[in-house]
């Protein structure tokens, strides 16, 4: 692997578009550096899946520019994609095939095949190599799809939506797995979900999508440092142009809150200064951030 | 979180493996899945062609209906699984997450089956030519038309393939089978009735003229047409899931 290989960035969408009969995904800038976690947050028909199938060159870009491992999408989507580890809710293996069936399948086109590393998998999401894929349940199945796209040893993973519908066991050995992935700083992963609790755990970076935009990417950290909920109570009237940073403000009688996207104590200060009694910051989880970021976003539009 | 250490026996990573091969594996996939049902329809078209020559009227049509029957089943079988099918149940998502673009993915479709269909189509045309020219009392003057007959098989296999790729419908793709098999008997009908055809299926020699050669050239034509245009097709399309 060349120094080029390891610092450029592993995904890059520059001013994508992409308009179906009733849904236009619009501008999106995305950019995913090696050894980044990036979850992709959105709500169901955000446009999650549309991008991953413009990054993996399953759809054409109406406009834009889409460049994934340094090349562009989907002109050398065969090139890319034999570096690109990819599984999918809309995947699925094939249902009269085994598991070793798949395996094999996979050894014979990807020469970075590791066949321990297979095994370890094999034991550690507990698959039985000889049983046909008709027989596995929802969470086996998904994991035996990150089983073939994990063995590979690919720079880039893409998991659209990897564990919707998985029960907590299988959910906690899946995130786990994706964990250790990471041990590998020249990797990436790329982590759909609308599961904001999975995407919080793995994801180092934040990319938060509503109706076919990007409306935030930072990273989690940045999210969870600067995002708060101010309570407080006044009796003189406060108003949000009072303050700055608010994403959502409410006052009702004598209580009141404001969400923030740019805490610093200088908000308590001078809500203290307009005669209100800041009774708590809180700090939010990113599930609370998400929504308020899409609310915001849609009265942005309406606006 | 425990780790585990992993002995990386992976293959250097720049070492690629070529087109040919994962074409090829695909296509192993292919035969793979439909093998079982394949070779049992296969058998049904070698029974049909042994009723050929049991000297009866009665098992003489059977067998032609049993061998018309199997070439038949056997291009709806490759169509539903390997292509209606495969996108139906969601596997053409890890097919095009393998690294081929979409036209790749198209010449392989037609290729494997296309090749899978005709290995069994050659054999049973073979069989059933060896059949006509080997049996006392089968007249050779059936060849002709047995020949225009199972090439139009071929053909409607053909346009059936095409549409499934083309139009990525199970709907249309039953549509245009149901008319296909639907035109059979016409087009039975009216190649007996073609001035140079019929009137020597009964007669002891192959007559090969302008009537029976042309219309085996114009099937051969369109075959060839219709993987061209689809070929075009595909290669315009720009979304493929």
């Amino acid at each position: 692997m060349n120094s080029n290989e390891t610092t450029q960035p592993l995904i890059k969408l520059n001013g994508v578009g992409k308009a179906y009969q009733h849904f236009e995904l619009s501008d999106v800038d995305l950019t995913l550096e090696p050894g980044c976690v990036m979850g992709f947050i959105g709500p169901n028909g955000a446009g999650k899946s549309t991008t991953i199938r413009l990054i993996m060159g399953l759809v054409q870009a109406d406009r834009g520019d889409v460049e994934v491992l340094g090349v562009p999408m989907p002109e050398q989507m065969a090139a890319a994609k034999r570096d690109i580890g990819f599984a999918s809710e809309d995947m699925r293996l094939f249902k009269n095939g085994t598991l070793a069936w798949h395996m094999n399948f996979m050894r014979r086109i990807y020469p970075g095949w590791d066949d321990n590393y297979a095994q370890v998998l094999l034991k550690r999401f507990d698959l039985r190599p000889e049983q046909k894929l008709k027989g596995f349940s929802h969470g086996q199945r998904v994991k035996a799809g990150l089983l073939l796209a994990l063995a590979r040893r690919p720079r880039l993973l893409v998991l659209d939506e990897p564990t919707t519908g998985l029960d907590p066991v299988a959910r906690k050995e899946v995130l786990n797995e994706l964990l250790e992935v990471l041990a590998d700083e020249s990797r990436a992963v790329l982590f759909s979900s609308h599961n904001t609790q999975d995407v919080e755990q793995l994801s180092d970076t934040i990319t938060f999508i509503d109706r076919g935009r990007i409306i935030d990417s930072q990273d989690k950290e940045t999210f969870l440092d600067k995002w708060r909920r101010v309570r407080f109570r006044a009796a003189a009237e406060i108003r949000e142009e009072d303050l700055t940073g608010v994403v959502e403000f409410h006052h009702r009688g004598q209580l009141g809150s404001v969400i923030t996207d740019r805490f610093e104590p200088a908000m308590t200060e001078r809500l203290t200064h307009l005669g209100a009694e800041v009774q708590g910051v809180e700090p939010m989880t990113l599930e609370e951030i998400f929504v308020a970021e899409v609310e915001a976003s849609r009265e942005e539009v309406l606006l | 979180m425990t780790t585990i250490a992993v002995t990386n026996a992976a293959a250097p990573a720049n070492e690629r493996v070529g087109l040919h091969t994962i074409l090829w594996e695909l296509a192993k996939k292919d035969v793979y899945f439909s093998a079982g049902p394949l070779l049992a329809y296969f058998a049904l078209g070698m029974i049909g062609v042994a009723l050929l020559a049991a000297g009866h009227e009665a098992t003489f049509y059977a067998g032609a209906l049993l061998l018309m029957s199997a070439v038949i089943v056997t291009g709806a079988h490759l169509v539903f699984v390997n292509v209606v099918g495969e996108r139906g149940q969601q596997n053409l998502a890890l097919v095009m997450s393998l690294p081929i673009t979409y036209m790749q993915y198209s010449v392989y479709k037609l290729g494997a089956n296309l090749g899978i269909f005709l290995l069994a189509w050659l054999i049973l045309v073979g069989a059933a030519v060896g059949t006509i020219l080997g049996k006392e009392g089968l007249p050779n003057g059936l060849i002709p038309f047995t020949l225009i007959m199972l090439l139009e098989l071929c053909l409607a296999y053909v346009l059936v393939l095409c549409v499934a790729l083309v139009m990525e419908s199970e709907a249309w793709t039953v549509v245009v089978m149901t008319i296909t098999n639907i035109l059979i008997s016409l087009v039975m009908y009216g190649v007996n009735r073609i001035e140079g055809i019929g009137q020597y299926v009964s007669g002891p020699v192959a007559v090969w003229n302008r009537s029976s050669l042309g219309l085996i050239a114009a099937e051969l034509i369109a075959i060839v047409l219709l993987i061209a245009v689809t070929l075009l097709i595909q290669s315009r399309k720009h979304d493929y899931l």
